[in-house]
């Protein structure tokens, strides 16, 4: 069993006005934790409290009751900001900088020498893919390149705990792959990272274990892939059967006293369709050769 | 394609629309402009007609000034409240006696507030009286008497021909420069002023005629229809003429008796005889002029008189008799004794009685025989009407001491004056020198010629500031004689003048102020 | 100049100061303790309130210790570039706008121009720098706690102490920069403002000889920038202008075959910065007793006291530290008296007076006696010999001045039943002149001093108000700090009328300020409420930062050198604020929720 790198212990946040009375009451007694080199969805509609869980384990907040702690520690310890990259989900980066100025500030924060901060800068910023943009300041770049440079800072100290909120939320489906494939990366790279989002596919795909919330109380933890498995139903894909193997399959599956639930061509999901389109346009732009195709571009 | 020219041609529309209302723009609102002597080169649009007729623009008012429209711009609305700040602070630096920033700050007042006529007097009277006298050095008190009388200049200059500010002006250059303690000094320097007068000859710098110049401009601007505030109309037409008798003096105070002092008292005979033919008005507005009391004190007499024949000469003397009947008995009494005989009450007494004792028009009008009634109530109300003219003149004749300075310039005119005032300022001269015996000469022959003016010209004996320089000269006289060992004459030649005029003198210390 | 409070050297007052300074803000740290534990017990019980302000307490010394200069700079510089980006140069612009129109509102006729050029620069400097601090520092971190840039910032390793000082570092560098940039700009707008040359007619120059080809003249210039001076050539033609308007120029003759003309130099000694030697002042009343105080002639301005002419009554400044090498050429005594008559006299003469200077152990005096010159600067120079009062030959520094360096210097009023007046700072020995632009530099450390309170302050409350209410609070408190003295009058019930409570009912009931309220229940409680009133005032009369002390503007414009102990005791007194504001800033900070 790995170390807990996030640990929340029967946390709960409220919040009060400015004469102490009651609001909200945004967390109840929470209690789940993050193990090291897991990707950790927190999974609920809005308002569930996955963002306030975010800021109390960021130590944006301060816990009305229970413990927040990261790394062992407690969440409001600003030394544990070393080992971590937040990723929040509108840009808070300062606009009148542009994407060299902001790494190399974020650079400084953390203490890092010219030299290291000079080559984080390229390396992120090629990784991301600003390179063409890197002199323009950020209140001129679109959606999805602020999405970029926010990873990019939140990536500049090579963190062992990323914390991801909504980071697939308003991207098109190329950013979302993106994203989820430098998700997948940092596990590899023995990396933690713990995202939250309502776009439940995405979670599907990227994450390991989930939580969800609902009106600030845990509703189900564990293993996706534990929690989405149909128990009692196979699922088989074989690739060139013919009609008489297809009919002796059903046959073997009657014998076996089981049902046949479905059997067809599989589908491939949209979201590669769409990736794979936009690949062949980019490789060969010009129109497309209307055939069975869908109607004509205006 | 439509619907992407339509809003190129909406565009176009409502430019050319308005440039259509441009022109009507134009007609209204254009300003006037005038070239650099000031006469109009083009009346403007309708707007600027109206302002001009109804003398409501900056520019009927006076200089418009960028500086001053500026910083009335930046308090944003808040005009008052700057002022009031500034006009604080102008009370503080000169509680703490800080001239430099005082002036600056009235510098911004001057901005803020060009129209304000009541703070270019204040700030003026404030430079020219109050602060100047804080300086030791005659010089600097000059310096700011002078600053004051520019001030209420540059006052004039953002309200043009404003009459109280003209007569402001006439008033500090006249009567403080020429009448405050400092005068010998002031009027020196301010003929060596070149600053001040720039071009004008030095044979007009004296600030006498400077001022009286100023009080005509006063004059010929209230003629052109500017109002005047603060001032009657009896006063200020006075305030030229006495100019120019305070010129005549001045000059004699300094010693000069020749045909430039007597012409300057011809000159201020002609101009106060001008000023008592002026058309003055009175209450009501009718016009009277004060040299002709003497002519409706005449006609009233006449009125009088027709009355009394109308009614019938026996009624007056009844009348009277009845009145003297009504009277109570220490009062007839009173009225019986001869005057030598009577005692002070009794004289008191017999004056009020005979107050009691005058007819009046009405009353007389109402004693006539019915069939005459009528005609007698109407030359009744005749009469009373001449005689309230008649008290008017008179008091306006009191306030400006009229008769006094008619009987002064015309003895002023004479030989006589001119030898007596000569031989006057020879004789202190002497005095001065330590020559009695010339002194007492001279104070002689002066005193002679004193004699016969005052006896020619009654009205003279009156003025307090002539007795007393006359009573200064006597006692220097009697000094000049006792060293002489010497009587003094008795009876004195001049005695009715020192019994009328001598006062004991003050004490000569000063109080100690408290420790 | 006048100068109300004595000046204290700078090492008798640091005690004086570092002991109240420690008192006050350790009364501050205890109450702040004590708040805040009292706040923690009533949220979370005594025992966990008492552990939690400990952490906190610990947390915040590690804080404060362990910052990194390196994320402070990179902070500050972050804070520069905003102020760029929020076009802080707009405040340079419309100071260049300013300068260009003052000439329309600059008084012409001033018999001062250099002082109030002077004072109009650094009147238009000050407000300009401190409202630009002012609108900078208070905006800027609300901002970013709404735009929730500060979330980005907050989740990196950065300390809240680190956080706001480089914000105050930032800030006050860019405030450094552009008061810099004005201090140049309005150095070269004086000395252009103040430069003018005088024409000379040859019609206007009198010779004291017979012909006009050589030997001594003089004359009268024309009129510039309002005002003449006359002036006097040598044998030689050069020579120099009399002092008008605080200046002078020099002459020289120009001979181009037959035509003449005179060439006037620049002005010369409008701009000046005197080092004064200030004694100590006595009085003798008439009688010869010393006193305290001098005569009231009756001004409202109690500042000068009046000594009585013709009466034993004198006026004595007592000196010290007076040296040989310090005066090579005499005793240069510059002073600025008042003349009170109460009679006229003779109104084209000054008063006569008389300075006699008097060794204050032997006795020895020697008199001088002068004409009173009201309102301007006199200059007495006493040469190094004189004759004393017996008429024997005495000299000025081994007979006069003792060897400990004493000196008395007594004036008097000669003419009966007239009155001198004076204050201490009214005479002085004019010991050298330091330098103008030294001066005029040091002018602006006082206001660079006043802009670092400002961005303190702006900093600090911006830490847990909105951005709009910080800006108001921010300038309240330099709106009070500019009134100290009324506050202080106030505070210890010196001005009439009572308190808050008390004025309203006197306006409302029409009661003028010296009638008494009749003694009755409601008078006690309005006196009760107005004298916890008072004494809240006192408390903030602790606090609150004294802006117009800091201020020496005064000392340039009137031409005396800024003294170093003034300066220094200005710098540690701004220190003294400025770090207990950081302190309270970053407390402030540390204790907020920053996503709230």
């Amino acid at each position: 069993m790995s170390e807990a790198v996030v640990e929340t212990r029967n946390l709960s946040k409220v919040y009060r006005d400015f004469w102490g009375r009651q609001k909200v009451r945004a967390l109840k007694a929470l209690d789940l934790e993050v193990r090291r080199g897991e990707i950790f969805g927190l999974l609920g509609p809005n308002g569930s409290g996955k963002t306030t869980t975010m800021k109390l384990l960021l130590g944006l907040l301060f816990p009305t009751g229970g413990e927040a702690l990261v790394f062992g520690k407690p969440a409001t310890d600003v030394r544990k900001n070393e080992r971590i990259g937040y990723l929040p989900e509108e840009s808070y980066l300062y606009r009148f900088l542009n994407a060299e100025e902001t790494l190399d500030f974020y650079g400084r924060l953390f203490d890092m020498p010219a030299a290291t901060r000079r080559e984080r800068t390229k390396q992120l910023i090629d990784m991301v893919g600003l390179s063409n943009a890197k002199r323009r300041p950020l209140r001129e770049y679109s959606k999805g390149m602020t999405r970029r440079i926010g990873l990019a800072q939140a990536l500049i100290n090579d963190p062992e705990l990323i914390m991801l909120d909504e980071p697939t939320s308003g991207l098109d489906p190329i950013g979302t792959r993106e994203i989820k494939d430098l998700i997948l990366k940092l596990r590899e790279q023995g990396k933690t990272v713990l995202l939250s989002s309502h776009l439940l596919a995405d979670v599907q795909d990227v994450c390991d274990r989930i939580a969800i919330l609902h009106h600030g109380e845990l509703k189900e933890l564990g293993r996706v892939d534990s929690l989405l498995t149909i128990g009692d139903e196979t699922v088989v894909r074989a690739a060139g059967l013919s009609d008489a193997a297809k009919r002796e399959i059903q046959a073997v599956i009657e014998r076996h006293h089981g049902s046949l639930v479905s059997m067809g061509n599989p589908t491939t999901t949209l979201e590669e369709l769409f990736l794979k389109i936009v690949h062949d346009s980019t490789a060969r732009p010009g129109r497309r050769i209307t055939g069975s195709g869908p109607g004509e571009s205006n | 394609m439509n619907r992407q020219q339509t809003p190129f041609v909406r565009k176009i529309i409502y430019l050319a629309i308005i440039a259509g209302l441009l022109y009507p723009l134009t007609l209204l609102g254009k300003p006037s402009t005038a070239d650099a002597t000031g006469r109009f080169k083009s009346k403007g649009g309708m707007l600027a007609q109206l302002r001009d007729e109804n003398h409501l623009g900056q520019a009927n008012l006076g200089e418009i000034d960028p500086s001053s429209e500026a910083i009335k711009l930046a308090t944003l609305g808040m005009r008052g409240v700057a002022v009031n700040v500034l006009w604080t602070k102008v009370n503080h630096y000169r509680k703490v006696e800080d001239w430099t920033s005082m002036s600056a700050t009235l510098e911004q007042i001057k901005k803020l507030q060009p129209n304000f006529i009541a703070a270019w007097r204040f700030q003026g009277w404030n430079l020219a009286y109050n602060i100047s006298v804080e300086f030791d050095d005659y010089r600097d008190r000059y310096y700011w008497v002078i600053r004051g009388i520019n001030f209420l200049k540059e006052g004039t200059e953002y309200n043009e021909r404003e009459p109280i500010l003209l007569w402001d002006m006439g008033h500090f250059i006249s009567q403080k420069i020429g009448r405050s303690d400092e005068h010998r000094l002031f009027r020196k320097m301010f003929v060596a002023d070149d600053d001040f007068h720039g071009n004008r000859p030095y044979g007009e710098r004296d600030n006498w005629l400077v001022g009286r110049g100023k009080f005509l401009e006063t004059e010929q601007a209230i003629a052109d229809g500017k109002k005047m505030k603060g001032q009657s109309p009896l006063i200020y037409f006075s305030n030229a003429p006495l100019c120019l008798i305070y010129y005549a003096i001045a000059l004699e105070e300094e010693g000069q008796f020749n045909e430039a002092t007597r012409n300057a008292w011809d000159q201020a005979a002609k101009s106060w005889q001008a000023y008592g033919q002026r058309e003055l008005p009175d209450a009501e507005g009718k016009p009277y002029r004060m040299a002709e009391m003497e002519n409706h004190a005449a006609k009233w007499g006449e009125i009088r008189k027709q009355l009394s024949d109308l009614v019938g000469d026996d009624v007056e003397a009844q009348l009277v008799a009845q009145l003297r009947e009504a009277l109570p008995a220490e009062a007839k009494e009173a009225l019986d004794t001869r005057p030598e005989d009577r005692s002070i009450q009794q004289h008191q007494k017999a004056l009020m009685a005979a107050q009691q004792l005058v007819v009046t028009s009405q009353n007389l009008a109402k004693a006539a025989p019915p069939e005459k009634r009528s005609a007698a109530q109407k030359l009744a109300d005749e009469a009373d009407q001449k005689l309230a003219l008649v008290q008017y003149i008179d008091t306006s004749r009191n306030i400006v001491n009229y008769l006094y300075w008619l009987a002064r310039c015309q003895a002023e005119r004479t030989d006589t004056a001119l030898a007596a005032h000569q031989a006057l300022f020879e004789a202190d001269k002497a005095y001065r020198d330590v020559e009695f015996e010339l002194a007492v000469e001279l104070y002689e022959k002066s005193f002679q010629s004193w004699r016969k003016l005052l006896d020619e010209y009654r009205p003279l004996m009156a003025d307090s500031a002539l007795g007393e320089d006359l009573v200064r000269s006597i006692k220097r006289y009697e000094r000049c004689l006792k060293e002489l060992k010497q009587d003094f004459p008795q009876p004195f030649i001049l005695q009715d003048v020192r019994d009328e005029h001598e006062m004991v003198e003050p004490g000569t210390q000063a109080p100690k102020p408290a420790g | 100049m006048v100068i109300d409070t004595e000046l204290l050297p700078f090492f008798i007052w640091l005690p004086l100061a570092l002991g109240s300074w420690l008192k006050v803000t350790g009364i501050l740290c205890a109450v702040a303790i004590l708040f805040s534990y009292l706040v923690a017990a009533v949220r979370n019980g005594p025992v966990r309130g008492a552990q939690l302000v400990g952490a906190g307490l610990r947390g915040g010394i590690a804080d404060l210790v362990f910052l990194s200069p390196r994320r402070t700079f990179a902070l500050a510089r972050l804070a520069i570039q905003e102020s760029l980006h929020r076009r802080v140069l707009v405040a340079f612009a419309l100071f260049a706008v300013i300068l260009l129109f003052a000439t329309w509102y600059l008084d012409e006729a001033t018999d001062n121009p250099a002082r109030l050029y002077l004072s109009f620069v650094l009147t238009t400097t000050t407000y300009l720098v401190l409202l630009m601090a002012l609108f900078l520092s208070v905006f800027s971190l609300p901002n970013d706690i709404a735009n929730r840039t500060l979330y980005t910032i907050s989740t990196k390793p950065v300390r809240p102490s680190e956080l706001v000082l480089g914000r105050m570092l930032g800030f006050a560098l860019v405030g450094t920069v552009l008061l810099t940039v004005m201090g140049a700009v309005s150095y070269v707008f004086v000395l252009r403002g103040l430069s003018h040359r005088h024409e000379i007619l040859p019609q206007k120059v009198t010779s004291a000889g017979d012909s006009q080809a050589a030997g001594p003249t003089s004359g009268r210039t024309e009129l510039a920038q309002n005002h003449h001076h006359d002036f006097q050539l040598d044998a030689d033609g050069r020579g120099r202008t009399d002092v008008a308007q605080g200046h002078w120029h020099s002459v020289q003759v120009v001979r181009d075959g037959d035509r003449v003309t005179y060439e006037v130099g620049p002005p010369q000694g409008a701009l000046t910065a005197r080092v004064p030697i200030y004694g100590k002042l006595s009085f003798k009343d008439r009688t010869g007793t010393p006193t305290q105080k001098g005569y009231n002639v009756g001004n409202e301005w109690t500042y000068r006291s009046f000594i009585e002419g013709g009466t034993l009554s004198a006026a004595i400044w007592h000196f010290s530290g007076l040296q040989a090498e310090m005066f090579p050429n005499g005793l240069p005594i510059e002073m600025t008296i008042r003349v009170f008559r109460t009679h006229k006299g003779d109104i084209s003469k000054g008063i006569l007076g008389r300075l006699v200077l008097r060794n204050p152990e032997t006795g020895l005096s020697a008199p001088t006696p002068f004409v009173a010159k009201e309102y301007s600067t006199d200059l007495q120079m006493i040469p190094l010999e004189l004759t004393d009062d017996q008429g024997k030959k005495v000299k000025l520094f081994g007979d006069l001045v003792t060897p400990a360096g004493q000196l008395d210097i007594q004036m008097q009023c000669l003419e009966l039943e007239q009155y001198f007046g004076m204050a201490q700072p009214d005479l002085y020995l004019r010991a050298r002149d330091a330098s103008f632009t030294t001066n005029f530099i040091k002018g602006y450390v006082g206001i660079w001093l006043q802009m670092l309170l400002v961005v303190g302050a702006g900093v600090m409350l911006s830490t847990f108000l909105n951005g709009a209410v910080a800006m108001l609070a921010t300038f309240a408190m330099m709106l009070a700090g500019s009134f100290v003295t009324t506050i202080r009058q106030l505070a210890f019930g010196e001005l009439p009328g009572g308190g808050p409570v008390e004025a309203a009912v006197r306006i409302f009931t029409q009661r003028n300020l010296t009638t008494k309220l009749e003694p009755s229940v409601t008078t006690q409680a309005i006196n009760l409420f107005d004298e916890g009133f008072r004494g809240a005032l006192k408390t903030l009369l602790a606090v609150l930062p004294d802006f117009t002390s800091l201020s020496d503007t005064d000392y340039v414009v009137h031409g005396f050198d800024i003294p170093g102990d003034m300066l220094l005791t200005h710098v540690v007194t701004t220190l003294a604020y400025l770090v207990p504001i950081f302190v309270a800033a970053f407390l402030f900070f540390r204790t907020r929720e920053v996503a709230r």
